[in-house]
């Protein structure tokens, strides 16, 4: 490990950035306030540009401690950050993906009330997300995770006194509720995650000299040689699994999911780096990060995949009905994140990291363009009232057009690299508690790839191609492209899109660059004997992943072709199917009914109308007066008179001297 | 004469003495550059005494690095407990001759007595907390409280401060005299001894000419006499009273510096006596008493208060309360506990010398035309006709509550958790349930600056501010700056009190 003095820039820039917007934001123009933080988040790419080739040419990590913060008790826990080979990938994405993002709000968010309350929240997040992948240990790392989940809830109600509008026009659920929701989702996985972070505590602190428990670098040495003696598998397992009910809420997986729909609620642009390609990927972060205790641990592998090929699949068929457009791509992110889960799930540490990677290049863009569509729409985001807009906004159509072939994995796009990445690594996969895992994750996985380039094509059609049905919304106004700034960031996320996939080449035809880049940040299974595939296995599977793909392309294209009377046959012939798709299974009712309504009419009449009202404000006012009545009781002793005051010591200190003397004769 | 002192007074005694005796001739220097150039307004001798102040800092904190651990033949101790001490002391002497620029001239006392007997106050805080001696400890506490009486009484026009200045020299001549029929008892009770190195080696060889009885009745007067000078329920009554009418710079070099160094005193008596294993378990329940006493009549009071230097005063006693949680640590438990014990409670008497100079610093700026501004109503709205003190005010009330980040709540953190640790479960309990309830009275301050509107015209100060303003600055940074890196300090204080062990 390489100490270095200059990490802590990283997200030391966004910090200021964030306090400037705020301080000065107020008296500057929009664009400058945009610039400004622009700028400061650039600078911090630039930090992690030079770290990445100080990390290339050094071979090792670098550190940077700041500070020691004390906490008595034995645990011992610095403020520093780590730049190791993983930490890079995901700070190069972090702040490169963000810094477009900056660039293209400039001109999203120039009509707004309030631009540099929109900045200060934007920079405030890189800020925190920066010390999520940063942090040296899971203290710095959980200061981070709190702090994106605050912004995430900042900027999910930005536009507080609005609505989301439901497709068809009436009013839907309020921005702020939707903060709320995620917020408080998210808190139940954080609470797996402090459970976690506690338990490591308890249990390797006893084996730890100094103190520094929490810090990565030292648990990983702990586990280098297996479960350090003394330790059960169950406690390792335990840990894990909680770790992963904290990555279950920040990453949208099953079953905590319900809150990133709604998060669409935000203006678009924070959709496309928080609610996509940053934010909701730090539970897959966080398990690489801890991928020497998941190594251990083949049930937690076995819960993490499976959990992320249900999430997959699930969120997929959601997707396959939503009408609105961001919607569609909230529910594709669900399912995609699902995808990085099976990865780092079964310990293909570089196949989930990589899917990472390029999913914030793709879905970034997609979001982005569906901002761009949305600015040209004048608001609208039905995409049943949309089609022909290929015409009028050519580079956001081309743009998106790339990136919704890269997600359906169609080659030589990213997507179809590290999709395929993760299905052969998932068929390969062997799992002691269940042997079979591998095979059945798989074939979800290809299922889950079908519907994915089914729905993405299909909103690719009702959206760009076709005739054009939003004359009756727009009142004549054309639709129109957006300028240079929203276009540019686009352009180079498709250009991302669609070469970055030959970082990691399939191995039968050359290096996987990004693999041997990652190897030595992340734990990895020992080989398994006798489990060999040969090559032309995996040219078979690529080919019908391929295959795949374009059957579910085709199949879209051909439904939503001009006019088809298709789907509208297909929604007469399984009506029940289609409402519960497209009522997402009910699950938020189902959450509704049998958790929000009852905690809800419990907290109502019980815990405010009962007990809030008589037993504790009944306790509280009753001591305030209690208190308030001695109080007053003894402030009648301060009379102001000298004499009083020295009758008050000497009989302290007759007291005082008596009861020594009385306890020493006692004693005596 | 000089046949007693010439063998025994070496060069390093003098180096051990230099920085108390260059701030006497300092004290001396501005009462007589008054005389001979008499003006109108005496801020310059502000300037003076505070740059006088931080060279005697710089002039300690020199001659520490080559000082032997005492001198004048055990009469001075330097180690680096005194060091802490004397610094601490010149911080909150400093500071609140910063936050007299203005002040005195608003309040109609500016006079150069003020800065004079301020530097001799301190003088002799510093010579008290060195002391390695009774006689040494008498003679330091007296210079400190007779300069103190006047100091009070810097407002002669005003009731008030006349009032206060003839409580404080009654009860203190009171407990003085207690005292000092203590340290006749020790001197018996220990064989001939009032040097505290030699009464240790006594106690622990109980040698024979001893009377633990008679040494304890002293003990117990000593004790009495410093916790008197900390404000410790049932010795605390002459503490609002003085608060109230002493000018507010005065009260805040009372409450903090004054209070500091006594806290200082009180460890090592408290150390000496620990070493009585008879008496050591019954002073630890006097101890835990008064601290439970302290912690809630402090509090149960303050919750009345209207006027905010009052409130102050209050809560100050429950801070005494809470700090004797780690004396008591100190006193019962040994090695590292103890330490911590002892460095905790170093902690929170800077992070309490902080918040309180910077407290009483915003209720000295609020002063206008010989009226003080301590009441309560005239914080409705401070955020609007001055948002920086506001602010400042803010974060030092939630500071002196106790919410983090704060040096308040680290400093209470490492107080509760040593106490914790050395089984002072209820106690801590206590001292946590008063916390709670100090928080209405602190944020009642806060709520009015912010939550509500201004009553009448905001009346501008007739003098110039700044200077006062940075002051307060320089302490409501240091309360953050303590609660967000308090490591190296907690350090240093660890440090300084592992001087305390044998």
């Amino acid at each position: 490990m390489h100490s270095v003095s200059y990490l802590q820039y990283i997200p030391l820039f966004p910090l200021l950035g964030a306090l400037l917007c705020a301080v000065l934001g107020p008296r500057l123009k929009p664009a400058a306030v945009g610039a400004l933080a622009t700028v400061m988040v650039g600078a911090s790419f630039a930090v992690s540009v030079a770290a990445f080739f100080e990390v290339r040419s050094g071979h090792q990590a670098l550190q940077t401690v700041l500070y020691t913060w004390n906490a008595l008790g034995g645990l011992t826990v610095d403020v520093g950050f780590l730049f190791d080979q993983l930490s890079a990938v995901m700070a190069l994405v972090v702040t490169g993906v963000s810094t477009l993002i900056h660039l293209y709000s400039i001109g999203y968010i120039a009509h707004d009330r309030s631009p540099w309350r929109f900045f200060s929240y934007l920079n405030l997040f890189v800020f925190s997300m920066a010390l999520l992948i940063l942090g040296n240990n899971l203290l710095v790392m959980f200061v981070g995770w709190e702090g994106v989940g605050l912004c995430s809830y900042l900027l999910i109600g930005f536009w507080y006194d609005g609505w989301m509008k439901e497709p068809g026009g009436q009013r839907g659920m309020a921005n702020s509720v939707a903060g709320m929701k995620a917020f408080v989702v998210n808190r139940i996985g954080d609470f797996g995650f402090l459970l976690a972070i506690f338990l490591i505590v308890v249990t390797f602190l006893p084996k730890v000299a100094d103190g520094r428990v929490l810090d990565f670098a030292v648990l990983r040495a702990l586990m280098e040689g297996g479960i350090p003696s003394g330790i059960g598998l169950g406690i390792i397992t335990t840990i894990c699994l909680l770790l992963f009910v904290g990555a279950t809420g920040k990453s949208a997986q099953l079953p905590l999911y319900v809150w990133l729909p709604d998060a669409m609620a935000g203006p678009t642009p924070v959709s496309a780096l928080i609610h996509a390609a940053t934010m909701v990927t730090a539970g897959v972060y966080m398990v690489a990060r801890m991928s020497f205790f998941y190594i251990q641990s083949p049930t937690a592998q076995l819960v993490v995949a499976g959990v992320g090929a249900a999430t997959a699949l699930f969120a997929a068929t959601i997707g396959l009905v939503q009408r609105d457009i961001k919607k569609v791509l909230a529910y594709s992110t669900v399912s995609q994140l699902g995808y990085m889960f099976i990865g780092v799930g079964m310990c293909a540490y570089s196949a989930g990291v990589f899917h990472l990677t390029t999913h914030a290049f793709f879905k970034a863009l997609l979001f982005l363009g569906a901002g761009s569509v949305i600015h040209g729409m004048h608001e609208e985001q039905d995409i049943y009232r949309m089609g022909g807009l290929k015409k009028y906004m050519p580079l956001t159509y081309w743009t998106f057009l790339v990136a919704t072939i890269a997600i359906a994995g169609i080659w030589p796009f990213a997507g179809f690299f590290s999709k395929d990445e993760i299905l052969w690594q998932a068929f390969n996969y062997h799992n002691e508690v269940f042997p079979e895992a591998g095979r059945v994750i798989w074939a979800v996985g290809l299922t889950g790839a079908l519907l994915t380039a089914f729905y993405m094509f299909r909103l690719v059609a009702l959206t760009f191609w076709g005739p054009e049905r939003f004359h009756e919304v727009l009142h004549g106004k054309h639709p129109h492209e957006s300028p240079w700034t929203m276009t540019l960031p686009l352009t180079v996320l498709a250009v991302l899109s669609f070469g970055a996939g030959w970082l990691a080449m399939p191995h039968i035809w050359g290096p996987n660059l990004f693999h041997h880049w990652l190897e030595p940040a992340v734990a990895a299974l020992p080989p398994v004997g006798g489990h060999h595939s040969g090559p032309g296995l995996e040219w078979g599977l690529m080919i019908l992943s391929m295959g795949i793909a374009g059957l579910g392309i085709a199949s879209a294209m051909g439904f939503y072709r001009q006019d088809a009377p298709l789907p509208t046959r297909m929604k007469a012939a399984f009506p029940g199917l289609y409402r519960v798709l497209y009522q997402k299974y009910y699950v938020d009712e189902l959450y509704d009914t049998a958790v929000i309504r009852p905690l809800v009419s419990v907290s109502r009449g019980f815990l405010w109308k009962f007990f809030d009202v008589n037993v504790i404000d009944g306790t509280v006012n009753g001591l305030a007066s209690a208190v308030r009545l001695c109080g007053m009781a003894l402030r009648r002793l301060q009379t102001g008179l000298v004499h009083t005051y020295a009758y008050f010591i000497v009989l302290g200190a007759l007291a005082f001297v008596f009861y020594v003397m009385m306890m020493l004769s006692k004693g005596l | 004469m000089h046949a007693v002192l010439a063998p025994s007074f070496t060069s390093a005694d003098f180096w051990a003495i230099a920085p108390v005796t260059f701030l006497v001739f300092c004290g001396l220097a501005v009462l007589l550059l008054d005389a001979f150039f008499p003006r109108r307004e005496h801020e310059w001798l502000a300037y003076l005494s505070i740059a006088s102040l931080l060279l005697t800092g710089a002039l300690a904190s020199w001659l520490q690095g080559c000082a032997s651990r005492e001198a004048l033949s055990g009469m001075l101790l330097t180690d680096p407990l005194s060091h802490f001490a004397v610094l601490t002391l010149l911080v909150a002497a400093a500071l609140s001759c910063i936050s007299s620029l203005g002040y005195l001239r608003e309040m109609r006392a500016d006079r150069a007595e003020y800065y004079g007997l301020l530097l001799l106050c301190t003088a002799g805080a510093m010579l008290m907390v060195q002391a390695g001696d009774l006689v040494m400890i008498f003679l330091g506490l007296e210079t400190m409280s007779i300069a103190l009486y006047v100091l009070v009484a810097m407002r002669p026009d005003n009731r008030l401060s006349t009032e206060a200045s003839l409580k404080y020299f009654l009860l203190g001549a009171f407990t003085s005299a207690l005292l000092l029929f203590g340290m006749a008892l020790v001197y018996g009770g220990s064989g001939g001894q009032t040097n505290l190195g030699e009464i240790l080696a006594t106690l622990q060889s109980s040698s024979a000419g001893t009377s633990p009885v008679v040494l304890i009745a002293g003990a117990i007067l000593v004790l009495l006499g410093f916790l008197f000078k900390v404000a410790v329920v049932p010795f605390h009554m002459w503490a609002p009273d003085v608060y109230l009418g002493a000018p507010t710079n005065v009260t805040a070099f009372m409450a903090t510096g004054v209070k500091a160094a006594a806290f200082v005193v009180l460890l090592r008596l408290v150390g000496l006596s620990s070493a009585m294993t008879v008496f050591r378990g019954h002073l630890a329940d006097v101890l835990w008493v008064l601290a439970a006493l302290s912690m809630t009549v402090g509090n149960l009071v303050a919750l009345q208060q209207t006027s905010v230097k009052r409130m102050l005063a209050y809560s100050s006693i429950t801070h005494a309360g809470y700090m004797l949680v780690g004396v008591l640590t100190f006193l019962t438990s040994s090695g590292e506990l103890a330490t911590r014990g002892t460095g905790s409670v170093l902690f929170y008497l800077v992070a309490y010398v902080l918040m309180n100079l910077g407290a009483f610093g915003v209720v000295a700026l609020l002063g206008r035309e010989g009226e003080e501004g301590d009441n309560l109503q005239c914080f409705k709205g401070l955020s609007r006709n001055r948002p920086l003190v506001a602010l400042a005010m803010a974060v030092l009330m939630f500071s002196l509550a106790g919410i983090p980040p704060s040096a308040g709540f680290m400093g209470k953190f490492y107080l509760f958790a040593a106490g914790l640790k050395a089984g002072y479960v209820w106690l801590v309990v206590l001292a946590l349930l008063n916390s709670a309830i100090s928080v209405f009275y602190y944020l009642r301050v806060v709520m009015l600056m912010y939550m509500q509107q201004p009553e009448g015209e905001y009346r501008k100060a007739e003098t110039c501010q700044v200077c006062a303003s940075c002051g307060l600055a320089l302490t409501s940074l240091g309360v953050v700056l303590l609660g967000i890196l308090p490591g190296g300090f907690l350090h240093y204080a660890l440090e300084s009190a592992r001087s305390l062990l044998p």
